[in-house]
């Protein structure tokens, strides 16, 4: 069945709707399966695009300076409130200056947890042996104090748009999520830092997301560790 | 038209004034750029992705 609201996806997936559109066509999203499938189908040809302007390494001074400014708004910020959530806009076009920006928040976000949690931890690094649910897939978890890195080979991407978010289950709780969003390389390997402190976590998870994340898991988990 | 909105940040409307062409015109250009994108790119696709 056609939605005459369809015609909008196009904008959408590339964020050219006007604010009030762009929220209407996004609450209009879950009742109209028409609309979400041609967004789904759309965004094949919008992800491309992050693709097509020349990938530039930044200078490492560039890191230490913005870890700095971040270190500095960190204790500022920290007591107050927890990170913001990413903007909208970073999911759906992937655009670069709302890209850099969102990176920042990001390492704002780990900069906050290792101001937390600071101190005790030594420059001790092991690998443990994950357990992977694809076929052939191996994955392992490298703990250096505590900081996280999960190294995968043999995985593919999960397709249908969506990513790969790393969760952490502390005691009986929940997943939590992380800001951290992934894919993996052509050659099925990735090295992902994880973006939180692992420490005191019993189990890190990692499962198929939609593009911007879930609050949630909301597929079974193909990576499993323990970084105890 | 996804130049000037992906790459611009502007929004369709902004576009087509710009352009000097229907709102309805730049919308369903954005929708069939997109999928010719999406179609000449499907050989380079990851596998797994549709």
């Amino acid at each position: 069945m056609s939605c005459q609201r369809s015609f909008d996806a196009g904008a959408y997936v590339l964020a050219a709707l006007d604010d009030d559109e762009a929220a209407a066509f996004a609450a209009h999203l879950p009742a109209c399966k028409h609309c979400r499938d041609e967004v789904d189908h759309l965004r094949h040809g919008a992800e491309a695009l992050a693709l097509a302007v020349p990938q530039l390494q930044p200078p490492p001074a560039l890191r230490d300076r913005i870890m700095r400014d971040v270190q500095a708004d960190a204790a500022l910020l920290a007591p107050r409130k927890p990170a913001p959530q990413p903007r909208r806009r970073w999911s759906l076009g992937l655009q670069p200056l709302t890209a850099a920006a969102c990176a920042c928040a990001l390492v704002a976000f780990g900069a906050a947890g290792a101001a937390v949690i600071g101190g005790d931890d030594g420059p001790s690094s092991r690998t443990l042996a994950a357990d992977v649910a694809p076929p052939g897939a191996k994955a392992s978890l490298r703990v250096d104090g505590a900081r996280g890195t999960l190294e995968l080979a043999g995985m593919s991407n999960p397709g249908g748009g969506r990513v790969y978010q790393v969760w952490l289950v502390k005691g009986d709780g929940p997943p939590r999520p992380t800001h951290t969003l992934f894919t993996v390389r052509r050659d099925g390997r990735a090295s992902v830092q994880i973006d939180a402190p692992i420490k005191g976590v019993r189990e890190i998870l990692v499962s198929a997301e939609p593009p911007r994340g879930s609050d949630a898991p909301t597929s079974a988990p193909v990576i499993r560790a323990t970084p105890a | 038209v996804i130049e000037l909105a992906y790459f611009g940040g502007f929004t369709h409307t902004e576009i087509a004034t710009m352009l000097q062409t229907p709102v309805g015109t730049i919308k369903g250009r954005m929708r069939l750029g997109l999928d010719k994108l999406r179609v000449g790119l499907a050989d380079y696709a990851p596998e797994g992705a549709s």
